[in-house]
C-alpha cells in the first residue's frame, strides 16, 4: 500500500463535502456494533430480505440469455414504460404516455434524485416532509435548493397535513416532496388529507414529488390514493416509485419517475447525464414483475400486515406505541423510557444484540423514536422483540446497562 | 423549473429518435460495442441470481468481493495499489462514477481542465458542482494528443483538477507517455488533482501503450482513477463502473452514492467479479476486432477525402468533414435520412467541432464499409 500524500486538495474537499452535505448513511451500521456474543437480530435494514419471485429471477436470466446486455433506450425499454403507465391506468384511471411521461431509473432512489435535481432550481425552497430518509433533503441541497422541513406528528398518525404545509410556504416555495405511506413513520396521507394537500399545491402553484414506494403497504382499510388523480394535480405531480419493496428487487435497482411530459423531459436529461440508461437485465425483470402474477407480492403484504399486528401487540405490552398506518416498518416511541432514539438503538445493539434504526437518522423530529423493519422473518421479529423486553424493563427502572441494575 | 436543454443533446436526441423510426439504419453512433458480453460473465450473473446472491442492497461501496477483484486488477494491469476497504467505490457505470467524484471534489468556482473535444457528459457533472470547465485545445494534426504547454498555460490559482481521458472519446487519441509524465509533473508542481478516466484503457493500437497516471512516481495520492466494465468487457447494459480515490474523498463519494442510487445493480456486480477474475482473452479478441475495423475505416475515409486525427486508441474515429462544406449536424442529418447511417456530429463533443463527425467502430467490418459506401453515395448526390 503506497502512502497517500497529505497534500491532495481532494482530501480537504472530501471533508468539506461531508460537513456541508453530510448524510447519516453509516450511522445505523456504526450504532449496531454489538458486543454480545449472541448473533445479532437485525431489524435495521432498509430493504426487503425475502428473495424475488422465481418468475422474476428467470426473466432476468432469460434476458441475459437473449443478450440484453447493451444500452437500452435512455428512458427505458418500451414494454416496461408501457407497463408502468398501465399501472396508473389500472389503479387510478390516470393516463400516462409511455413515450415521454414515463422514465425508467436505476431504483427508486435514483428516480428521486434525478427528479429532485431537475425540478428544483438553485434558491428554490422545497418543503420536505420530516421525519424522512435523509436522501430527501440531501437531494434538494445538491440541487441548490433549500429544504424546509414540514413535520408530521404522532397525534396525527404522521399524515402530512395541509395546514402544516401552508404554514411553511413563502414566495420562494417551489415544490413539496413527500412519501406516503411514509418511511420511517408509516404515516399515510390519503382521503381528505390528500385532497387538502392538493388544494394547497394548487393555490400556491407547487410542484409535488410523491414517493409512492410503499403504496401497497397500508393497513386497516386506509388505502393510498394517488395525488395526481385529484383535480389539477396531474400537471404538477411527479410520481417516484420502485420495484424494490413490492417485488423484493432491491438488488436489481429498478424504479421510475412518472409525470407530465413537461416535467419528465428535463428529468430524462439528468438521468442520461448521470447513468445513460438503467441496467438492461433489471428492466426486463421489472417488466416480468409488473406483467406477471401478483399473488406473491400480495401475499408478502398480507404477511407483513400479520407480523405488524403481532409486533404491535408485543410493543404495546412494553408500553411502546406505534401510530403509523402503512409502510413495511414500525416506528415506535421510546421517549417514555427517557432515551433518545440513538441511545435506545445503541443499547439494543449492545445489550440485546438487536439492530434497529434511530429516529434521529431521519431528521431531528425523529428523536425519541425508533424504526424496525417488518421485512425480517416472523421468528426473527419475535425473538428480537423478546430480547428487547428486559432492556425496556431496565430502562423503566432507570438503568440501561445490565451492570447498573 | 424546466432547465434549458444543451443544444448538443437536442441534436443527438433528434438524430436518435429519427433513427429509431427508420428501417435499415447502420448505427455508428453510441459507444455500445456490438459484441456480446462474454459467456463466462453472463453465466456468473445467472448463477448469482439463482443462488439468491442478488437479494437486498450491497454496501454503497459495492461488494467487497468485487472491490478486492478490482484491487487485484489494478495491481496486475495498472501497476498501482488501492485499498478495497477505503479507496474503491463501485458505481452504476463509469458515468455515475464521474458525476459522484466531481460533485465531491469541486467547490463552486473551482476550475477543472478538460480536453477539447471531450465526452459531453463531463460538462453536466462539472456544471452541477458549480465548477468551471476550462478547455484544453487539441488538434487533428497531433492525433488529438495533449500538449503539456497547453495545460501549463491554463493553470490559474483557481485550478483544482485536470481531467484526462486516454485513450480518448471522441477522438481515439492516446496521450503520449512523455506528455503524460510532463502533465503529471505540472500537477505535482501546482498541487492539482488529476482524474484519469481509463475506461478505454484496453483498446490501444500499433505502438501505443496505456499508462496509468496513478502508477507514476508521486502521483498515487493525487490521482483519482475512473474506470468501468462497459467498454472493456462489452457490458454497457449492466451499468457497472468504479472510482479509485484517496480515503477521505472515497468516504464522501460513498455517502453521495447512497443518496444518488444506494448501490450498483447486484447481478451486475457479480458479473463484474467474473469479468475481473476470469480469463482475459475476450479483451484481446475485442481489441483485435476493433483494430481491424479501425484500419478498414481509415482506408475508407481516405477514399472519401476525409482527414482525421490518427486514432491510436478507443473505438472511434473523429473525422474532418470540412471538404464537404456541410456543417456537421446537417451532414449527420442527411446521412441518416438519405443514407440510413447514424453518426454523431462533432458539436456533441464541444462547440468548436462543427466540421467533424464521430464514427464508432462498433459494427462488423463489412457493415462499416457499407456505411461508408452509403456516405459516398449521399455526398455524390450532393
Amino acid at each position: 500500500m503506497v502512502a497517500v500524500t497529505g497534500s491532495m486538495n481532494g482530501t480537504d474537499s472530501g471533508a468539506r463535502f461531508l460537513s456541508r452535505r453530510a448524510t447519516a448513511w453509516v450511522a445505523a451500521a456504526a450504532a449496531a456494533e454489538p458486543t454480545a456474543a449472541v448473533p445479532v437480530l437485525d431489524l435495521a435494514a432498509d430493504e426487503v430480505e425475502r428473495p424475488a419471485a422465481p418468475h422474476i429471477i428467470e426473466a432476468t436470466v432469460a434476458a441475459l440469455d437473449r443478450g440484453e446486455t447493451h444500452y437500452t433506450d435512455r428512458t427505458g425499454i418500451a414494454p416496461l414504460r408501457a407497463a408502468v403507465a398501465a399501472r396508473f391506468g389500472t389503479l387510478d384511471d390516470l393516463s400516462y404516455e409511455p413515450k415521454g411521461e414515463v422514465l425508467i431509473c436505476g431504483g427508486g432512489r435514483e428516480a428521486l434524485f434525478v427528479a429532485t435535481q431537475m425540478l428544483i432550481e438553485p434558491g428554490d425552497e422545497v418543503l420536505v416532509v420530516e421525519p424522512a430518509p435523509v436522501a430527501y433533503a440531501e437531494g434538494v441541497r445538491l440541487a441548490g435548493g433549500i429544504p424546509i422541513n414540514v413535520s408530521t406528528l404522532a397525534e396525527e398518525g404522521f399524515a402530512l397535513k395541509a395546514e402544516a404545509v401552508r404554514a411553511r410556504i413563502t414566495p420562494r416555495t417551489r415544490a413539496l416532496l413527500f412519501g406516503s405511506p411514509a418511511t420511517p413513520t408509516g404515516g399515510v396521507t390519503t382521503g381528505a388529507d390528500l385532497e387538502a394537500l392538493a388544494g394547497v399545491a394548487r393555490a400556491y402553484n407547487l410542484l409535488v414529488i410523491w414517493d409512492e414506494t410503499f403504496r401497497e403497504y397500508t393497513y386497516g382499510g386506509a388505502e393510498q390514493a394517488n395525488l395526481a388523480a385529484l383535480p389539477g394535480m396531474r400537471e404538477r405531480t411527479a410520481i417516484v416509485g420502485s420495484f424494490s419493496a413490492r417485488y423484493a428487487m432491491s438488488g436489481w435497482r429498478a424504479g421510475y419517475v412518472v409525470g407530465p411530459a413537461t416535467l419528465i423531459r428535463p428529468v430524462t436529461l439528468m438521468k442520461q447525464a448521470l447513468t445513460i440508461c438503467s441496467p438492461a437485465p433489471s428492466q426486463w425483470a421489472a417488466l416480468a414483475a409488473l406483467d406477471g402474477p401478483q399473488d406473491e407480492a400480495d401475499a408478502a403484504v398480507r404477511e407483513i400486515a400479520a407480523r405488524r399486528m403481532a409486533a404491535i401487540t408485543v410493543l404495546d405490552r412494553l408500553g411502546l406505541h406505534c401510530v403509523g398506518a402503512g409502510s413495511p416498518f414500525l416506528w415506535f416511541d421510546v421517549r417514555a423510557l427517557g432515551a433518545s432514539g440513538r441511545a435506545f438503538v445503541a443499547l439494543a445493539a449492545r445489550e440485546a444484540a438487536v439492530g434497529l434504526r434511530a429516529g434521529e437518522d431521519f431528521g431531528g423530529s425523529g428523536n425519541g423514536w425508533v424504526r424496525l423493519t417488518l421485512n425480517a422473518p416472523a421468528d426473527t421479529l419475535t425473538s428480537a422483540l423478546g430480547r428487547l423486553a428486559p432492556l425496556v424493563g431496565r430502562l423503566r427502572a432507570g438503568c440501561g446497562y445490565k451492570g447498573d441494575c | 423549473m424546466v432547465v434549458a436543454t444543451p443544444a448538443f443533446l437536442d441534436e443527438r436526441d433528434h438524430l436518435m429518435s429519427l433513427a429509431s423510426g427508420l428501417d435499415g439504419v447502420i448505427s455508428l453512433g453510441l459507444g455500445d460495442p456490438d459484441h456480446a458480453t462474454p459467456p463466462h460473465i453472463v453465466e456468473a450473473a445467472k448463477a448469482a441470481l439463482r443462488d439468491g446472491r442478488c437479494n437486498g442492497y450491497t454496501d454503497p461501496a459495492g461488494l467487497i468481493e468485487l472491490r478486492r477483484a478490482i484491487a487485484a486488477k489494478l495491481r496486475r494491469d495498472n501497476n498501482f495499489e488501492a485499498d478495497p476497504e477505503t479507496e474503491i467505490t463501485v458505481t452504476t457505470g463509469g458515468q455515475e462514477g464521474l458525476f459522484l467524484l466531481i460533485q465531491c471534489l469541486l467547490d463552486p468556482g473551482d476550475e477543472i481542465l478538460v480536453q477539447d473535444p471531450r465526452y459531453s457528459s463531463y460538462d453536466e457533472a462539472i456544471r452541477r458542482a458549480g465548477g468551471v470547465g476550462v478547455e484544453l485545445p487539441t488538434c487533428e494534426a497531433d492525433g488529438f494528443d495533449l500538449d503539456p504547454a497547453v495545460v501549463a498555460a491554463r493553470i490559474t490559482p483557481r485550478t483544482k483538477a485536470i481531467l484526462l481521458i486516454t485513450p480518448g472519446n471522441p477522438s481515439g487519441s492516446v496521450i503520449s507517455p512523455d506528455n503524460l509524465r510532463a502533465i503529471a509533473a505540472l500537477a505535482i508542481q501546482h498541487d492539482l488533482v488529476v482524474i484519469a478516466d481509463e475506461i478505454y484503457e484496453k483498446y490501444v493500437y500499433e505502438d501505443a501503450r496505456h499508462l496509468s497516471l496513478a502508477s507514476l512516481p508521486s502521483m498515487r495520492g493525487r490521482t483519482i482513477t475512473l474506470n468501468g466494465f462497459s467498454k472493456t468487457y462489452a457490458m454497457t447494459g449492466w451499468r457497472l463502473g468504479y472510482v479509485v480515490a484517496p480515503p477521505a474523498l472515497t468516504t464522501a463519494i460513498r455517502a453521495l452514492k447512497g443518496t444518488v442510487s444506494i448501490c450498483a445493480p447486484v447481478p451486475s456486480q457479480w458479473a463484474g467479479v467474473a469479468a475481473m477474475e476470469g480469463p482475459q482473452d475476450c479483451v484481446e479478441f475485442f481489441r483485435t476486432s476493433y483494430d481491424e475495423r479501425r484500419r478498414a475505416l481509415m482506408a475508407a475515409l481516405d477514399d472519401c477525402g476525409f482527414t482525421y486525427g490518427y486514432p491510436r486508441g478507443a473505438f472511434y474515429i473523429f473525422a474532418n468533414t470540412s471538404s464537404t462544406g456541410i456543417p456537421a449536424f446537417e451532414l449527420a442529418h442527411r446521412l441518416l435520412l438519405e443514407g440510413r447511417v447514424l453518426v454523431f456530429p462533432g458539436t456533441g463533443f464541444g462547440e468548436n467541432w462543427k466540421d467533424y463527425l464521430r464514427f464508432s467502430l462498433l459494427q462488423p467490418t463489412p457493415i462499416l464499409l457499407e456505411a461508408l459506401n452509403r456516405l459516398r453515395r449521399v455526398l455524390g448526390a450532393a
